[in-house]
């Protein structure tokens, strides 16, 4: 199977290899850069999946040194985790260290 | 088509297992003990697990909890990684609704 | 020579980049810098509301309204659909009979501006607009005029027409200093090099004080921090922003939100966590399921009256500043009164929201007054649409 500007990079967001492309055109140079525009990485895997493939395309097509790439950011939770449990306030809740 | 290995070359044959039935989208599918969602699917032959927004086919992706692309409504909670959760007798599975982009 | 420009504006965000395209369609030279890509700073972090009704005091709020009535001929013009949407937008939701009196007085307060109607809903008309409200609420703050939209669409949509129209965009450009030449701004250098201009808009957000002490400025804004949370994608459960929540058009849920004055720090923190999730489920009982995948803090650019600071300053020609919180709403309107301000085109007096009103001690209304509303009514979103800044949670 050919790879083409339809495929898809981002399963979560469905964002395909074209749309991203055009970032790089633009100037992208970071995960970040390109996630902002296409959301590629907002979706439920928070771009566990796509940023192999993503970070492939910034060197190749973006042009950014392998040495230049930064990683994704990653920010809480480290799962998605329902409110319910999120918002607990019981006293078996996991004690969390700021609100000591 | 996925098969259940019946005569592995080096380990022999599989040991007898329990059998039970969970269900997808109200078809009945055979299960064994140590089954995930997952496998008895594929064991049944069912590869699309769901359709993404603008319909395109889905299902497991990579198998260890992380992709998402493998989730199913089971008995009414939405969401479950087929990957990860073990079959069980009776279970109730369901295809999620095709993903809408444009709610409103 | 990186560049020369009749405009050089610095900050590519919610306010810069629609400032370059205003300037770039009525055929000025733009070019705009910024130290990210697209919507780095603050309107990448924000909710995306468009806000008229929690914004006094008249005068802020005739402006909000004046630029929430331009996006939807300006989604046309860009060609981009900003996901813009109003009409069904609750600014609070009473949970205490005894705000009852408190919500009805700023309904009627705020309805006495021109073109603006806010009511308050009981819980039965307000279930009729959003049938997963809670049952257990007592009222909501409603206003028509108040509507939502994609952030990210916003200003990569303005980037996108500005550059058509010929304008230059230098994304993951720093600007470390500003010359000037007798009182005239005269370039602007970058860590790309340096852009000869006449004249430099100051739309850094959080940035802006750097920026000014680049001309020996002190421009008084404050980073106020706002942590907000997301949900996976779920189906359509509300249909305008209500209180702290809103759902995109993706049918992810953001929920928010925390006015915390603590510098430059964009941590999140577990107490806000809580703090937001738990009023979203109060609200909206049928979100306990839902499972929440991101977390994020942005800052707010918070000068500390409380109102935008917009315009040029006295004593040097060209430096133009176009920051304050709220940028998601204004930033229509900011685009079109700098740019016609730059073309000394007759506009809207921009005299009460000029940098000139700190220094001659003319606050647009006391800052002492605006504590008292806020300790009236404790710490309600009512309440935070008036807070001033100034370090006291």
């Amino acid at each position: 199977m050919e790879r083409s500007q339809d495929t898809v990079v981002c399963r979560c967001e469905n964002v395909t290899m074209g749309e991203i492309s055009d970032v790089l055109t633009a100037g992208a140079k970071t995960f970040d850069d390109i996630k902002r525009v296409t959301r590629a990485g907002m979706g439920i895997c928070q771009g566990r999946i796509c940023e192999c493939a993503v970070t492939d395309l910034l060197m190749r097509g973006g042009g950014v040194p392998p040495t230049e790439i930064s990683p994704r950011s990653v920010r809480p939770p480290v799962r998605p985790i329902t409110l319910d449990v999120l918002g607990a306030s019981e006293p078996d809740a996991l004690p969390l260290p700021d609100e000591a | 088509m996925a098969q259940r290995i019946t005569e592995h070359q080096v380990l022999g044959p599989p040991p007898t297992l329990r059998a039970f039935h969970l269900t997808f989208n109200g078809r009945e599918i055979p299960a064994l003990e140590g089954d995930s969602i997952a496998s008895a699917l594929l064991a049944a032959g069912i590869r699309v697990i769901r359709r993404s927004a603008g319909g395109d086919p889905r299902g497991i992706y990579c198998g260890i909890g992380h992709c998402y692309e493998c989730r199913v409504t089971v008995n009414g909670v939405s969401g479950q990684r087929a990957c990860l959760v073990p079959a069980g007798d009776g279970m109730i599975v369901e295809e999620e609704p095709e993903e809408d982009r444009d709610g409103h | 020579m990186l560049d020369t420009s009749d405009v050089a504006v610095i900050g590519a965000g919610a306010r810069g980049s629609a400032i370059a395209y205003y300037l770039a369609r009525e055929g000025v030279n733009v070019a705009l810098v910024d130290r990210g890509f697209l919507a780095t700073g603050t309107t990448g972090a924000t909710m995306g509301l468009i806000n008229v009704s929690g914004k006094p005091p008249a005068e802020y709020t005739a402006l909000s309204l004046a630029s929430a009535r331009l996006y939807p001929d300006l989604a046309e013009a860009l060609g981009v659909d900003l996901e813009f949407e109003s009409g069904q937008s609750i600014l609070e939701v009473i949970l205490d009979p005894a705000d009852l009196p408190a919500a009805h007085e700023y309904a009627k307060r705020q309805s006495r501006v021109p073109g603006v109607d806010v009511r308050v809903l009981d819980t039965y008309e307000a279930r009729q607009m959003a049938p997963e409200l809670s049952p257990d609420i007592i009222g909501a703050v409603y206003c028509p005029q108040d509507g939502h939209l994609n952030p990210f669409r916003l200003a990569w949509g303005f980037i996108t027409a500005a550059r058509r129209l010929g304008a230059r965009f230098y994304p993951h450009t720093r600007v470390t200093g500003i010359r000037t030449t007798q009182s005239r701004v005269t370039a602007v250098v970058t860590t790309a090099g340096e852009i000869s201009t006449r004249t430099v808009v100051n739309a850094a957000g959080v940035e802006v004080p750097s920026i000014g002490e680049m001309v020996g400025l002190s421009i008084p804004v404050v980073a106020s921090r706002g942590q907000i949370v997301t949900t996976e994608a779920l189906p359509p459960l509300f249909p305008g922003p209500i209180d702290s929540m809103r759902q995109t058009r993706t049918g992810s849920v953001l929920i928010g939100t925390t006015e915390e004055f603590v510098g430059y720090d964009t941590g999140v923190t577990t107490r806000a966590l809580r703090q937001n999730v738990r009023r979203a489920v109060r609200i909206m009982p049928r979100l306990r399921t839902a499972r929440a995948i991101r977390c994020w803090a942005g800052l707010r650019p918070w000068p500390v009256d409380g109102l935008p600071i917009m315009g040029g300053v006295s004593g040097l020609d060209g430096y133009v500043i176009a920051t304050g919180h709220s940028g998601i709403t204004l930033s229509a309107i900011t685009g079109q009164l700098i740019a016609d301000a730059i073309l000394r085109r007759p506009t809207v007096a921009l005299e009460s929201f000029m940098l000139d009103r700190f220094s001659e001690g003319r606050f647009h209304f006391p800052v002492e007054g605006f504590r008292a509303f806020r300790r009236r009514y404790g710490s309600t979103i009512l309440a935070r649409a008036v807070s001033p800044a100034g370090g006291d949670a």
